[in-house]
């Protein structure tokens, strides 16, 4: 099958000769779950804005559902749904009118919407906090609304930075139980945080980005081998003995 | 030098800055040229006026009625941020320094203001008192003796813990200026001279026994917080401001017009900038603009200045519409959302002249009024739509 997303050799960054990541090369299929994983600093941000085309690659490329933005943006943007690490909304308008919006960028019809809006309201507990303004929320709950707006249209993959920081229990488990769901039903996720152990507990399989270039990728498996450590280790000691010594 | 003073000075040279950068795009939208060209055709109405003014002229009421908000309004810009409250507040009792710069910094400024209204209020004042007038030094020396006493006063007023003994306070002591200028406007220099100190020794152990913050952290922050928005919205006129914080505002009863925009992809920056323009602080500077102008269009029955205003205040409100497309510019979602990203300026730019056309259809009312109405001045509304409608192309681009 066809991946979903497909990186190629991919050299970029801000500025122009001066490449933040290297030669990163790694493929989603479809109904897979990664983890991106790094220290701070090691490029996973950098890597998610070239994937969402905010970037432009200095070498290699970047495709999802087999085009680059470039053949044509607004299939490539309809590929995939974002949850940014730390939430960005409109302070002038309410929950609702954020979800109407998404909607409507995304072209969803009216009732599926609807339909959605609740679910997602009730799953996440948001439901009195429907007609609230994002200013009036906290942090978590803003991130929840971020969370719904990106599961509200369903495409094939989702880039997700950061999750779970300033969730509550529930709100944590809302988000694992909607991505087992998706994935069910063939969509891919690119996840990256720093919670290594719900990393381990959902995902297929790993890309470790250590000064801009992968250390290591594939499964705990592979991680466990490529980095010399014991067969039973966790995601947390594994990953520590890829990247300990000379910082990120 | 004390470190409250090195403080004080870096914030202030970092202020001047701002200032300065912001400066010059005011004068290049040729704001001084038009600020210029009012003074000097103001100060040519002042002197046709002022030769026709009749005997019985309430000159000093006059007088103190112009004065004293030049002389009593005080505020004191400190350029506290948020993070103060806990870099400075270990300071507190070696802070000192950093106020006296911030008090001298405003009362210079305000010092000119207040001599150049006494310098207008000159040729008035010269007017109906005739010889028995003082020469401008006086009253430049007292409105600066009264600027300075104000400006402690207000300072003394900050202190104050309760909101309610503050505007008690500061009501007290406009009332106080007041009575000062028109002392000195009847009875001289001694006299009001020598009431100054007396009054200013009331106000101080008045405030001196009230309940009192050496340092009023977070009514300061407050204030300061509201002087830099209140400058950077004088900016925002001319270029775009990004440090600007919002001010939004739910109103949710108007903002049901939003839901009139068609549920479809390619409406969906329009449904933004509705609820925008709705709930922004642009909604309030418009709505404030067609209040003024429907009353005065209702008042006027002189048929070229009815023009003259209407003229006018489209323009403006067109100038500030136009300023619609810059909200959410450095937002993230627009590059993420599967629309071509113009669709942004050119919806932007729709809402503003539909808001815009809702303007002129409004102001239009007025006109129907048997008193001013002529056939030509439909060509008013025509022309604003029109305007509207090319600046809607150039903002589109």
């Amino acid at each position: 099958m066809d991946p979903i997303l497909q990186i190629l050799r991919l050299s970029g960054g801000y500025i122009t000769g001066r490449p933040v990541i290297r030669d990163i090369d790694f493929a989603i299929a479809p109904g897979e779950m990664v983890g991106l994983i790094g220290l701070n600093g090691a490029g996973k941000s950098t890597t998610i804005k070239h994937i969402l085309g905010l970037l432009r690659p200095q070498q290699g490329e970047i495709r999802v559902g087999g085009i680059t933005v470039r053949d044509d943006a607004g299939r490539y943007r309809r590929s995939f749904a974002y949850v940014p690490e730390s939430p960005e909304l409109y302070e002038e308008l309410t929950i609702r009118e954020h979800l109407r919006l998404s909607a409507m960028a995304y072209g969803l019809e009216r009732e599926p919407f609807e339909l959605r809006t609740e679910t997602l309201a009730r799953q996440f507990d948001m439901r009195e906090k429907l007609d609230a303004f994002p200013q009036t929320l906290s942090k978590g709950m803003r991130q929840k609304v971020m969370i719904m707006n990106a599961f509200l249209v369903e495409p094939p993959l989702y880039v997700i930075d950061e999750p779970f920081l300033g969730l509550d229990p529930l709100g944590i488990r809302s988000l694992l139980d909607l991505m087992v769901e998706r994935k069910r039903r063939g969509a891919s996720f690119l996840i990256s945080s720093h919670i290594l152990s719900t990393l381990a507990a959902y995902c297929d399989r790993y890309v470790v980005l250590k000064r801009g270039e992968i250390a290591a990728k594939g499964s705990l498996d592979d991680l466990r081998r490529i980095a010399g450590a014991d067969p039973e280790a966790s995601l947390d000691d594994t990953f520590y003995a890829l990247v300990k010594g000379g910082g990120s | 030098m004390s470190e409250a003073s090195r403080l004080w000075q870096e914030r202030r040279t970092a202020h001047l800055k701002t200032v300065s950068r912001y400066m010059i795009y005011v004068g290049r939208s040729g704001f001084f040229l038009f600020l210029l060209a009012a003074i000097l055709g103001l100060s040519y109405l002042y002197g046709q006026k002022l030769v026709r003014l009749p005997d019985t002229f309430p000159h000093t009421l006059v007088l103190v009625v112009c004065l004293t908000p030049f002389i009593a309004f005080s505020p004191v810009r400190t350029l506290l941020k948020e993070a103060d409250l806990v870099f400075l507040l270990p300071l507190e009792d070696r802070i000192g320094p950093y106020f006296r710069g911030a008090l001298l910094y405003s009362g210079s400024i305000q010092s000119f203001v207040a001599v150049l209204a006494a310098t207008a209020a000159m040729p008035l004042y010269r007017h109906g008192y005739g010889d028995e007038a003082q020469p401008f030094a006086a009253l430049a020396a007292f409105a600066l003796l009264l600027k300075i006493a104000n400006l402690l006063g207000h300072w003394l007023e900050s202190g104050l813990t309760h909101g309610g003994h503050r505007a008690g306070y500061r009501i007290v002591r406009w009332i106080a200026t007041a009575a000062l200028l028109a002392a000195w406007f009847r009875f001289g220099f001694a006299a009001a001279a020598a009431m100054l100190p007396a009054v200013s020794a009331g106000m101080f152990v008045w405030a001196r026994s009230s309940r009192r913050m050496p340092v009023n952290w977070t009514y300061l922050l407050a204030k300061e917080a509201a002087h830099r928005t209140a400058m950077l919205l004088f900016f925002n006129m001319f270029i775009d401001v990004p440090e600007l914080p919002s001010r939004m505002k739910p109103r949710r009863a108007i903002a049901r017009l939003a839901n009139l925009v068609p549920f479809r992809q390619d409406e969906a920056y329009r449904y933004l900038y509705v609820l925008t323009l709705i709930r922004s602080e642009l909604f309030g500077i418009v709505a404030r603009l067609t209040a003024i102008a429907f009353v005065l269009l209702l008042l006027i029955d002189n048929r070229s200045v009815w023009a003259g205003v209407f003229i006018l205040f489209q323009a403006i409100t067109g100038m500030q519409l136009s300023t619609l497309g810059r909200y959410h510019r450095h937002s993230v979602w627009p590059d993420l959302y599967p629309m071509p990203n113009s669709h942004r300026a050119a919806s932007a730019a729709a809402i503003a002249f539909i808001a815009h056309l809702a303007q002129t259809a409004l102001l239009t009312l007025p006109m129907l009024r048997p008193a001013v109405f002529a056939p030509w001045m439909v060509a008013l509304p025509l022309a604003g739509s029109a305007v509207a409608f090319v600046r809607r192309r150039r903002d589109i681009r």
